[in-house]
């Protein structure tokens, strides 16, 4: 009994003691990761927790002009409690608050307190979904995939659909209508696959086809009746001693226009021919403009590094579903150099989102990529450097309902897969990017899945998935 | 238990943890090769959501101790003996006399039906042992919190079918302790019941469950529902009726299941599928410990012609000892793409493909076959395809992806030592320095051309092995595109020193006596006796060709290239 009673006061001793003081002072801002030194933020994003490698232990105290505000501590990873941070955000909204980081580690057992780092509350917020493909980050083959949707004022991650309600066949290429949640598409390969639309929640099948090959790249028009839709003829093929890994390319592309209403293909003989190739369709926020990207055809794979891609536009007539004259070069690949992939206008029409390589079509494989920023209005063009990474692909971009933010996914943080990031846009400027909040930061790093064809949606899709999965295990 | 079932368990347990193991060691490595778990969150909930989750989850976790062959197979014994033990003990529990030995017919037909299905092991044991537990139990109440346990969660350690199999044997056994029919029988109707909306239930909260995986379905890939189905109520039923206990009965049960056993072990070894398997993981072991004399010596040689797998490796042997260009036409290959196995995803496939790349020190490509090879695993990751990944990123030195990968590794109780030791492997190559700009893109393409042109591509580019210079020869040869084969052989004179091997020497004489042109002696020296040869093939050839005896003695030359040219070409020839 005495023993116990000694054991028990040495325990509640080291309890109550708590970790000493850090003895030690750096100028340099923590290494955590991810780095949320100094980014802006949305008003509504979930927790911004993160650690730093080889930490025994963490703590995070976020002031105000030395008032602290919320503290967490934790191992190798701190996780700042959802309902204050969410009250944080709210009282501090078009603010800034102080983050001091101390860590320990077996290197620095006595513990070190690094240089404070400033995290800038936007007044603005963002979609509260983000909906993304998570495929393998490799090559050919697949087993898994799902298209997700995350909640980015929490961490909950829901599937909307996963390959096993299509029999563990391919899904690919969701696109939401002005990013509503009840008005979508995605494509789903299989024996019973086709074009899953979904009009406001009642889902049907479509068998969307032009020549041999099936739709594939799409683009809702803002009425909700149209769907632009390139028709590719999509191969791969492997390099072996360079950097880059894998070129994607078509063998043929076509734009065509889908009536979702008549459910007819509308065929224009100018975007259908063998003579160019167009690709990747996005329309104008208001509907009156189809951009797209279009390239001279060329003996692929071998003469990939001639494949170069411009943005063209050309008008649109929603009444009738036909494109119109004149068709106008917005990026020309020839004088401005480089390749042209996933243009994305913001929604106020007046800049152009693309995302830029050496050559080719699909730039997330090109270790060169970068998101190229076109003015509209003035047709200035320019590579925002502090979103791009030097040596890894930037791509597939996404832009908020409201314009300030947008989506991109980068391989910057190991080469190979693809992880999700986001900037805030303001007056043709973006800010430091940052990545997708997680409950363990790490799981970014650990995941297996790479993050594909991000798509802001401005709620949650609600999606029946025995429903769906029936309608494409069907021949109908 | 008599002295006697004792025994038999013990034999049971034996020719499962050693006999199996010793004429199958490559296809027990090859499951722990393709198995992967990690305490990670994306594969815990994909696990979970797999209806029965956490059987899968811990199937997979056994199956890391498979990379040990004997423990894999203790593992796999451990888990039949024990289920033959509970299940033979059933019936004592129930207050019923039986014979123990009737215990080893499940597994045994198990073994027999599903060998190596470690999942449906588990989710057989927990059945049974779901019936023991229900048994053991003496208390009513208690019982009863149990049956409700059982309910909740059985779907997660089975699938429905025992699920309902489990609570029909309890409610059984329950009748034949003496209890009327009325209870037991309401239990059993709530209880399927409650299973059936379970199963929608979790379908909405937990995953997506596949119509064809919700009910009645079996869960071994080419085991019949309804043999699936009989086995449980076959062997239940033995197992549980009462018997009363007779001597001659109980040695007539031991020697028929002790027969049954030895039957089932025979069978299993002299499987002629199982052991055809069982050599091509031998061989892919071998080419990976580079035993290139010992891979052409276990090939049975008149297989060769009827099975791809030992011809690939047979040729994969040949050009990494350097005999290829001599011996290529004694093997019966058609197409320089017969090589490899080009578009075939299948693991053994893609895990060929990857030692023939990096035979020929292509690591870019040993990267994506083993990718592919995972990704066609169960889990769309495997322990070897991540193993392979690590060092063959460390070769490209993409390190980032080979840190990720080892950290990745790191999480298995299996790979702590691993781990370790390519941690220091990785770093001692980072610190050599080395690290040299790579052109963005370049023709260095493969899967995009026929092997000819990939080798000729890798050549330009400056890779100049000697064997990718044999293999763009020999594909050419396949291929018969002389053109490209004088070419290779012009540039690359790899050959300018030593007379020319044989293949190449019969296609350079072939060539020289139809086209006349002699140039191409300047740069290669060959036996004169191949041209005497083919002189004399033509004649032949020719004679057939026109229907009647050549002249003198009749040669052999079907294992020559002419003989493969005019086959493959259908030209004759004179007329190339």
């Amino acid at each position: 009994m005495k023993h116990f009673v000694i054991l028990c006061s040495v325990l509640l001793t080291c309890c109550s003691c708590g970790r000493k003081a850090p003895q030690h002072h750096s100028e340099d801002l923590p290494p955590i990761f991810p780095d949320y030194t100094d980014v802006f933020i949305p008003a509504n994003i979930a927790p911004l927790n993160f650690g730093i490698e080889d930490a025994t232990a963490i703590q995070a105290v976020i002031s105000d002009n030395g008032t602290t505000l919320l503290e967490a501590n934790g191992k190798d990873y701190v996780k700042f409690p959802p309902s204050k941070w969410k009250d944080l955000l709210q009282r501090y909204r078009g603010k800034e608050i102080s983050i001091s980081v101390s860590a320990w580690s077996k290197k620095n057992p006595d513990g070190i307190r690094y240089k404070d780092f400033k995290i800038y509350i936007d007044g603005s917020e963002i979609d509260d979904y983000v909906a993304y493909r998570l495929i393998p980050p490799g090559y050919i083959g697949w087993n898994k995939m799902a298209i997700m949707q995350r909640q980015l004022s929490s961490f909950s991650e829901t599937p909307i659909i996963t390959n096993n309600e299509n029999e563990g066949g391919c899904i690919n290429c969701h696109n939401f209508c002005k990013g509503s949640p009840e008005h979508y598409m995605l494509h789903a390969r299989n024996k019973g696959g086709g074009t899953i639309i979904v009009k406001d929640g009642v889902m049907s099948k479509r068998d969307i086809a032009f020549g041999s090959f099936k739709a594939t790249y799409p683009c809702w028009h803002p009425d909700g009746r149209y769907i632009a839709f390139s028709v590719n003829d999509v191969h791969q093929s492997f390099y072996s001693h360079c950097a880059s890994k894998i070129e994607v390319f078509d063998f043929s592309s076509d734009l065509v226009i889908y009536d979702s209403k008549e459910d007819r293909v509308i065929e224009d003989t100018r975007f259908t021919d063998t003579l160019h190739m167009e690709t990747f369709p996005a329309f104008s926020p208001d509907g009156k403009t189809l951009f797209f990207c279009s390239a001279e055809p060329h003996i692929l794979p071998y003469e990939v590094d001639s494949m170069h891609y411009s943005v063209l536009r050309v008008p649109f007539d929603a009444t009738t579903g036909k494109l119109g004259t004149p068709v106008d070069t917005v990026y020309n690949a020839r004088t401005q150099g480089g390749s042209a992939s996933h243009p994305r206008v913001s929604p106020d029409g007046k800049y152009l989102l693309i995302s830029r390589a050496d050559c080719g079509t699909f730039t997330i494989h090109h270790p060169e990529a970068d998101l190229i920023l076109i003015n509209l209005e003035t047709g200035d063009i320019c590579k925002p450097e502090n979103i791009n990474s030097d040596s890894a692909p930037d791509s597939y971009h996404s832009w908020s309902s409201n314009g300030k933010w947008v989506a991109f996914t980068s391989r910057r943080t190991d080469g190979r897969t693809t992880d999700l990031y986001f900037a805030r846009f303001n007056a043709g400027h973006f800010s430091k990017p940052f990545l997708l909040p997680q409950k363990n930061p790490y799981k970014n790093l650990q995941r297996f899945f790479s993050y594909n064809v991000p798509e802001f949606v401005t709620g949650k899709v609600n999606t029946n998935r025995d429903k769906m999965s029936q309608m494409l295990q069907s021949s109908k | 238990m008599s002295k006697t079932d004792k025994i038999l368990y013990f034999l049971f347990f034996i020719a499962i943890s050693l006999g199996i193991s010793l004429v199958y060691p490559q296809t027990i490595a090859q499951m722990e090769a393709t198995d992967y778990f990690v305490w990670n969150d994306d594969y815990l909930t994909m696990k979970i959501a797999e209806l029965p989750g956490i059987t899968a989850l811990l199937s997979d976790y056994l199956l890391q101790f498979f990379r040990w062959q004997g423990v894999g197979m203790t593992i796999e014994a451990v888990i039949l003996t024990l289920t033959a033990l509970l299940l033979s003990d059933i019936p004592r529990r129930i207050g019923h006399t039986t014979y123990r030995a009737l215990g080893l017919l499940l597994p045994v037909i198990l073994l027999f039906v599903a060998l190596f299905q470690i999942e449906f092991y588990l989710q057989i044991l927990f059945m049974v042992l779901a019936i023991w537990i229900f048994f053991f139990i003496r208390q009513g109440w208690l019982k009863h919190l149990y049956l409700l346990m059982f309910c909740m969660s059985s779907l997660f350690l089975m699938p429905w079918t025992m699920a309902v199999t489990a609570l029909l044997a309890m409610m059984a056994g329950k009748i034949l302790q003496g209890h009327k029919i009325i209870v037991p029988g309401i239990i059993l109707v709530a209880g399927i019941i409650w299973l059936y909306i379970e199963v929608g239930l979790l379908n909405r909260l937990v995953g997506f469950i596949p119509f064809d995986h919700r009910y009645l379905y079996s869960p071994v890939d080419g085991l019949s529902l309804w043999l699936y189905l009989s086995i449980f109520v076959l062997t239940l039923t033995i197992c549980l009726i009462p018997m009363p206990r007779r001597k001659w009965a109980s040695r007539c049960i031991q020697g028929a299941v002790f027969i049954a056993c030895c039957t089932d072990i025979y069978l299993i070894c002299t499987n002629p599928v199982f052991l055809r398997e069982e050599k091509g993981y031998q061989l892919a072991a071998l080419a990976e410990n580079k035993a290139w004399k010992q891979i052409l010596e276990t090939i049975p040689k008149n297989e060769i012609s009827s099975n791809k797998a030992y011809a690939t490796y047979a040729l994969l042997a040949e050009a990494a000892l350097g005999t290829l260009p001599d011996n290529m036409f004694n093997y019966p290959v058609i197409f320089s793409e017969n090589l490899l196995y080009r578009n075939n995803s299948k693991d053994f496939c893609r895990n060929f493909n990857r030692q023939f790349y990096e035979n020929i020190e292509i690591y870019d490509e040993c990267f994506r076959q083993s990718y592919e090879f995972g990704i066609q695993c169960r889990n769309g990751a495997s322990f070897a395809s991540m193993r392979q990944m690590v060092k063959y990123a460390i070769l490209t030195e993409n390190f980032p992806v080979a840190r990720k990968y080892i950290a990745k590794l790191s999480q298995s109780p299996t790979h702590k030592t691993w781990a370790r030791q390519w941690t220091q492997a990785l770093e001692s190559q980072q610190k050599r320095n080395r690290t040299q700009d790579k052109p963005k893109r370049s023709n260095t393409f493969l899967g995009a051309y026929q092997l000819g042109v990939e080798m000729k591509g890798q050549l330009e580019f400056g890779i100049q092995n000697p064997l990718i210079i044999d293999y763009a020869l020999i594909s050419f040869l396949l291929d018969c595109d002389l053109d490209n084969f004088l070419r290779i052989l012009t540039t690359y004179p790899i050959y300018s020193r030593h007379q020319l091997p044989k293949a190449y020497a019969e296609a350079v004489a072939m060539i020289v006596y139809d086209t006349g042109d002699e140039n191409i002696r300047r740069y290669v020296s060959y036996s004169p006796q191949y041209d005497l040869d083919f002189r004399k093939f033509d004649a032949q050839y020719t004679a057939q060709q026109e229907g009647r005896e050549p002249e003198g003695e009749t040669t052999d030359f079907s294992k020559t290239y002419w003989n493969y040219f005019v086959k493959a070409s259908r030209i004759t020839p004179s007329q190339p």
